[in-house]
């Protein structure tokens, strides 16, 4: 999948908004952290559906709140990791 | 404030108008001969807790035997040897086994004042991992009532149902996990507050040994949720049988990341504290690398977790990159972990020990378990019974076969449940005559008693750490499309469990798969939501007519948003 920032925008955003109720209402700058709404279940479907649509690669030290605090954090982050040089 | 009045509690007035409008409301209901509604309770504590003194290790009064018939009363033993230790830590500060005490018994009197209580009646608690769920549990059972516990994050469908079948007469909550929009009636309130130095009036629980203490709600084979009847004697016999087990300690800090809801979870809670040890809450360990972070700052000396967590906290969380100097041991439970990743932890977190564990709800919680130093040469391995607990490999008549021999592996032992609520049918099922538990696993046992598992004998699943009855899926998206026919079938996502789901028409006119998406979007946690949906013509049958479930899972590989079906080689990161 492309990887411009609208279009991540529309993609991660439809992606957590379908999980169920709790979760329409999440935006862009939602905090997923302090409303609850990121548990380790959602962190894991996010990293796999990001690294399969984006063919990413997270590691360790990729997984943190501030690559997942809100939604435009997950944005930055892919567009920085896919604008780099892959090794 | 003192601290002697830190660990104190008082009724609010509010707490006692509320109670004095709802003994009108009920009256007037009485009087016309309609069931009282729900009593809905919210329990507000004091953020600022004072911190106790440091945990001194030495010269502590450890909690003597217990003694007593019912688990209310060995709380109230352990708390009051372990007075100022504290039982939970979170954020706000410590909460001592005094507070605990105390709160739980300012949650009993409420429930005992209530107009119209009786022992035995239901209590739910939807509560998160809190002082307050502690409280609220104990307080329960010490009104010698019985505790209904709910995922705080529970789906709205299954929360009605489970309400339904268990009828509480109150629901305990908190404000932060309670939402309004569910309940019609107003809660009252009662406030966990230190002020007054109130006497605690602590009459002696009557409900004792084989009375029901808990109903944990689990997957049914119907898509009903089916209620698992704990006894006193079950809970103790299980923590009891844990507790001799591992290596559990009163100068213990276990940081808790499963919730006391689930009956692993519960296991955890009761282990420690009967054992006088401390709990520790913390509620941001969504990240492998904030649980790893958690486990050194705060001094955790144990921790548990389902499989999935442990696979996680390998791949992203650098565990054994810096050492834990007070851990001392890691169990797994809830699913099966792989031996190679089970090995990797093990050798990550040494010299603390690593514990593979097997249970299930029906046996209150554990049943078997490998010792640290069988890991290697048993690869593979749920390990033995427990203390206290038998464990057989039976035909279907429930004679026992001889070792290395596939057939339902059966469990035996007082934390054996009491049966499935207001179920006898399904009671029958499971348990036999003589007390055996058939628990719906497939297993061998090897000649030297050690137990292997191979599949489920019927169709329920574990994802992380819950059961899920493909039936749940299917029933729910063929109640609300009648043309639909519906098969949820698992399938391996990583190192993950998830669904697929199949979908064929029955009148030959076109599936909706947006609004059966939306469906279980709405109506169905994550965990359970199907990760694709795949419409198909008709469905392959077996030579008896049914839907061959196995034909379908072949069909998955060749599903293209399913490339990622394999497990994932976590451990190339190895540090």
């Amino acid at each position: 999948m492309t990887a411009d920032r609208k279009g991540l925008e529309v993609d991660l955003v439809h992606f957590v908004q379908s999980r169920g109720t709790r979760y329409a209402k999440a935006t862009l700058q939602t905090d997923l952290l302090e409303t609850g709404l990121l548990d380790s279940l959602l962190l894991m479907d996010l990293i796999f559906h990001i690294e399969d649509a984006y063919g990413l690669r997270f590691d360790s030290d990729q997984v943190n709140p501030s690559n997942f605090r809100t939604i435009e954090d997950t944005v930055s982050f892919v567009l920085k990791q896919k604008s780099a040089p892959q090794v | 404030m003192t601290r002697k009045a830190v660990g104190d509690l008082r009724l609010k007035s509010q707490a006692l108008q509320c109670n004095e409008a709802w003994l009108e409301i009920a009256n007037s209901q009485a009087a016309s001969g309609r069931r009282m509604s729900m009593d809905i309770l919210l329990l507000h504590s004091d953020a600022t807790v004072e911190t106790p003194p440091p945990v001194i290790t030495a010269g502590y009064r450890a909690p003597g035997p217990l003694t007593a018939t019912d688990l209310g009363t060995c709380f109230l033993d352990v708390a009051r040897a372990r007075s100022s230790h504290p039982a939970v830590m979170t954020k706000a500060g410590a909460f001592s086994y005094s507070w605990v005490a105390r709160a739980a018994d300012c949650v009993r009197r409420y429930l005992c004042s209530r107009p119209g209580y009786v022992a035995g009646a239901r209590v739910a608690l939807q509560l998160s991992n809190s002082p307050e769920y502690v409280a609220a549990f104990y307080g329960t059972l010490l009104a010698d009532c019985v505790v209904v516990p709910l995922p705080v994050s529970l789906e709205e469908h299954r929360r009605r149902q489970i309400i339904h079948l268990s009828q509480p007469d109150v629901l305990i909550s908190n404000p932060a996990d309670f939402n309004l929009s569910q309940e019609h009636s107003t809660p009252s309130t009662l406030h966990l507050l230190e002020q007054s130095a109130q006497q605690t009036l602590l009459s002696s629980p009557q409900r004792q040994n084989q009375d029901l203490a808990m109903l944990l709600f689990t997957s049914g084979s119907m898509g009903t949720p089916k209620g698992v009847m704990l006894s006193h004697r079950n809970l103790l016999a299980n923590a009891d049988s844990i507790l001799r087990e591992l290596p559990v300690r009163a100068d213990d800090r276990a940081l808790v990341v499963l919730p006391f809801c689930h009956a692993f979870g519960n296991s955890i809670l009761q282990t420690h504290i009967l054992r006088g040890a401390t709990l520790l809450l913390d509620q941001n360990l969504t990240f492998p690398s904030s649980i790893v972070e958690a486990l050194r700052e705060l001094e955790a000396t144990s921790f548990s977790a389902v499989p999935e967590v442990y696979g996680m906290l390998l791949k992203y969380g650098r565990l054994g990159e810096r050492p834990l100097p007070a851990l001392r041991y890691m169990t797994v439970a809830g699913g099966k972990l792989r031996h190679d990743l089970a090995a990797e932890i093990a050798r990550r977190i040494e010299p603390a020990t690593f514990h593979v564990m097997y249970g299930q709800s029906e046996a209150t919680a554990r049943l078997a378990s490998l010792p640290s130093q069988q890991l290697h040469v048993r690869s593979g391995s749920i390990g033995r019974p427990i203390w206290g607990v038998e464990l057989a490999v039976m035909d279907e008549s429930n004679r026992e076969l001889p070792a290395n021999t596939v057939g339902m592996l059966c469990a035996r032992g007082e934390n054996v449940m009491l049966g499935y609520w207001q179920d006898p049918a399904a009671t029958t099922d499971a348990l036999s005559s003589d007390g055996w538990l058939r628990t719906g696993d497939l297993a061998h046992r090897d000649k030297d008693g050690f137990f292997f598992l191979h599949g489920r004998a019927n169709l329920l699943v574990k994802v992380q750490g819950h059961r899920v009855h493909p039936a749940e899926i299917e029933g729910l998206v063929e109640a609300g499309f009648p043309n639909a026919s519906a098969v949820a079938i698992p399938t391996a996502r990583g190192d993950d469990i998830r669904f697929i789901l199949f979908l064929a028409s029955r009148d030959h006119l076109p599936i909706d798969v947006a609004k059966i998406r939306a469906t279980c979007q709405k109506e169905l946690p994550p965990y359970k939501q199907p990760l694709h949906y795949e419409v198909i013509e008709q469905f392959p049958l077996t030579s008896g007519h049914k839907i061959d479930r196995a034909a379908l899972a072949l069909l998955v590989p060749g599903i293209p948003d399913m490339r990622r079906a394999q497990p994932d080689d976590i451990l190339t990161q190895s540090p």
